[in-house]
């Protein structure tokens, strides 16, 4: 079991993900909000694009039902995503611009990563810990 | 393109000498639920993220150094603006 104690960012449980780049050899390693309420993995546009990829990546435009509004953004596959100790090979994630009050986290971990892993997500408040097995 | 020199720092020193700026850090130390790091070789601040992303994607091969895991935080506090939630 991987066990990890998370720490409240403005309220937000907050993860790390290491993706490696396409233009430097060198992985980047990013913060994300565990959001079990998106279906998608999500990142910021700039984010990715100090990866190296861009918008010429994607492979097709999506619609993002939000809890208000329907908003517009893009899928492109990157290389790896590596997170809570699990690699998660190939994904497709959603580009999308997040509100400006979200300026520290570069993105959100959706469902998509834990459907991908196939394993069990606990999330246990009293001792401020994931737990993943 | 200025020669970056990394030094390796602790977060909080990090935050003491650039308050409320990001930072581009080489090597971190930080752990898989955390926002904050413990340190890493610090190699380039500004009060701009998009600069600091700018600079991540022009570096180039530092003499004598390996560079294994990049990343950037923001060395001020984390709030939201006054009386406002977040519903994702």
């Amino acid at each position: 079991m991987n066990r990890f104690n998370f720490q409240y960012s403005s309220g937000l449980i907050i993860v790390t993900v290491i993706i490696p780049g396409i233009i430097s050899g060198s992985p980047f390693e990013y913060v994300l909000a565990l959001d079990t309420g998106s279906t998608k993995t999500i990142l910021q546009p700039s984010s990715i694009l100090q990866l190296g990829y861009s918008e010429k990546d994607k492979t097709k435009d999506v619609g993002i039902t939000t809890g208000t509004k329907t908003e517009k953004g893009y899928e492109l596959k990157i290389e790896n995503l590596h997170c809570l100790g699990y690699n998660w090979n190939s994904p497709s994630i959603v580009v999308k611009q997040l509100p400006l009050s979200l300026y520290y986290i570069d993105g959100l971990l959706g469902l998509d990563f834990f459907r991908s892993i196939n394993k069990k997500l606990t999330i246990d408040f009293e001792n401020a810990e994931i737990q993943v097995n | 393109m200025k020669t970056l020199i990394p030094q390796y720092m602790t977060f909080d020193e990090m935050k003491s000498k650039f308050p409320d700026s990001w930072v581009l850090v080489a090597n971190p130390e930080s752990e898989p639920a955390k926002y904050e790091i413990k340190g890493g070789f610090f190699l380039y601040k500004n009060k701009l993220k998009k600069r600091v992303y700018t600079q991540a994607k022009k570096l180039t091969a530092i003499e004598n150094f390996v560079i294994n895991l990049l990343t950037v935080r923001y060395t001020g506090e984390i709030k939201l603006p006054e009386n406002h939630i977040i519903c994702l």
